[in-house]
């Protein structure tokens, strides 16, 4: 993305004049001045592809691959580096020499470095002979040359790099050494004198042609460094509030915003929890409802099976069971007093008092007969749960508390027939059986 | 005069064509606009402190 037109110009600027360099064959200074436009703007493709090229003609093949990499992956389309790349690439027989050219300079490096100028000189010379463009290589054979006192084929390594980048500063200080070594700069500085002279020029004397007017770089720079400045501080003092300004409005316009919905959602939630509330409240009066059926409905259950099973034993002649059972009736329960289970109590009822009674006191009976005087009692309380009233029943019972030498409950039972029974024949025998 | 060793110190190795990709993985790109952009966010970061 490009961003900051501002920046764009004077990266561009900072191109101009390393284009303008590059033509001049100054090439340092035109990579001095392309790196400078690329740190104002990386996305400046012209400025890095030219960088690439001086990289490329100066013998940095690697250097100049990966600029143009770089450049292909900021501009995928329409980029003059993907040319390169591809005609790099083709030319696979040169790609290769470059490769082979580096690895020797750098050999030849380590082996001056490690105070082996001889062979780093015979490595450079080949190396030169083959990769004249290679700077780099020329320059150290030069030093090298000039460590031996070789002075002369030191100036011609020089003069070689010089005639491919013109101003390229460490040729330009080792040929002033060179000059002062073998007094070439006093021959110069006389024929500089006779050039500006008023005498007439001599054959072998060289007239030094018009520099063409430029301004110094020097001067560039400070008016490029006072316009950056200049727009620096514009930035900050005119569009920087303004940005600050609109971005915090529209921050508070989003703190209002968030303010009125936290409202709003506080507003709901208080309604909904009104409506919970009521809600609950409904849940529960259903809940106990429910519960009071569902209770309803198994005492309903029990109690309709409880009386089938009283019917359904009598029937299999289970009475003793079915008396038992009939104990167990209680008849306190409400629904008792709904249909179905009021005419099934009701058959109960009479099917015990027409039949259950009479077998339960036979049994007793039986039971004292066979001197079982517990199990007559248990008979008799049977038979007194169907008919409570009756004055046989309390009679026989009576008696065989008597016989339990259980005196005062069965007098208790002879005053209670003789109380309310007075007309039966079992009150006559209850004062007997009293003995008062 | 010329120290040889000293301007020997200044050469340094060509970078390699085998070289390459790890070169660009460690070249630093950020250009003036990065740094722009950096002091605007830090600057509004500032204000939303403040």
């Amino acid at each position: 993305m490009r961003r900051g037109t501002k920046l764009q110009r004077i990266s561009n600027s900072y191109f101009n004049l390393g284009l303008e360099r590059a033509k001049l064959k100054d090439l340092s200074g035109a990579a001095g001045f392309l790196k400078r436009a690329l740190k104002f703007d990386k996305y400046n493709t012209d400025a890095r592809n030219l960088l690439g090229l001086i990289f490329y003609e100066t013998g940095e093949t690697a250097d100049a691959l990966c600029q143009w990499i770089i450049s292909v992956n900021l501009q995928p389309e329409g980029n003059d580096a993907d040319r390169y790349l591809g005609e790099v690439q083709r030319n696979e027989r040169q790609l290769a020499v470059d490769r082979a050219a580096i690895k020797k300079f750098n050999q030849a490096l380590a082996t001056a470095k490690q105070s082996g100028e001889d062979f780093a000189i015979i490595q450079l010379q080949h190396l030169v002979a083959e990769r004249p463009h290679y700077l780099k290589a020329n320059l150290l054979l030069a030093i090298l040359y000039m460590q031996k006192g070789e002075y002369k084929k030191a100036g011609n390594s020089l003069l070689g790099v010089l005639k491919i980048d013109r101003n390229n500063p460490t040729a330009l200080i080792l040929l002033d050494e060179v000059k002062r070594k073998t007094g070439r700069d006093e021959v110069e500085q006389k024929k500089m004198k006779k050039a500006f002279s008023h005498r007439q020029l001599v054959d072998d004397e060289v007239i030094m042609p018009m520099q063409r007017a430029t301004i110094s770089p020097l001067k560039v720079t400070l008016i490029i460094a006072a316009s950056i400045a200049i727009g620096i501080i514009s930035f900050l003092v005119l569009v920087l509030p303004g940005i600050k300004k609109s971005y915090i409005l529209d921050a508070n316009k989003r703190i209002l915003e968030n303010n009125r919905q936290v409202s709003s959602i506080n507003s709901k939630y208080t309604s909904l929890e009104e409506e919970f509330n009521s809600l609950k409240l409904k849940y529960d009066e259903v809940s106990q409802k429910l519960e009071a059926f569902q209770q309803e409905n198994a005492d309903f259950s029990s109690m309709y099976s409880k009386l089938n099973m009283i019917i359904q034993d009598f029937n299999e002649d289970k009475v003793t069971n079915a008396v038992k059972s009939f104990m167990t009736i209680n008849r306190d329960m409400e629904i008792l007093q709904t249909e179905p289970l009021l005419s099934l109590l009701k058959e109960v009822d009479d099917l015990m008092y027409n039949r259950g009674y009479d077998r339960v006191v036979s049994l007793g009976t039986n039971s004292w007969n066979g001197g079982n005087l517990e199990q007559a009692l248990v008979y008799y309380d049977m038979a007194l749960s169907i008919d409570p009233d009756d004055p046989e029943c309390m009679y026989l019972k009576a008696r065989v508390l008597q016989l339990q030498q259980r005196i005062t409950e069965a007098n208790e039972i002879f005053d209670k027939i003789i109380g309310e029974h007075p007309e039966s024949n079992y009150a006559d025998k209850a004062v007997q059986a009293r003995g008062y | 005069m010329i120290n040889f060793q000293e301007e020997l110190k200044h050469f340094q190795p060509s970078l390699d064509v085998d070289d390459i990709e790890k070169a660009i993985a460690g070249i630093d790109l950020t250009d003036m606009n990065d740094i722009m952009m950096q002091v605007m966010e830090n600057s509004v970061n500032g204000e939303k402190r403040n």
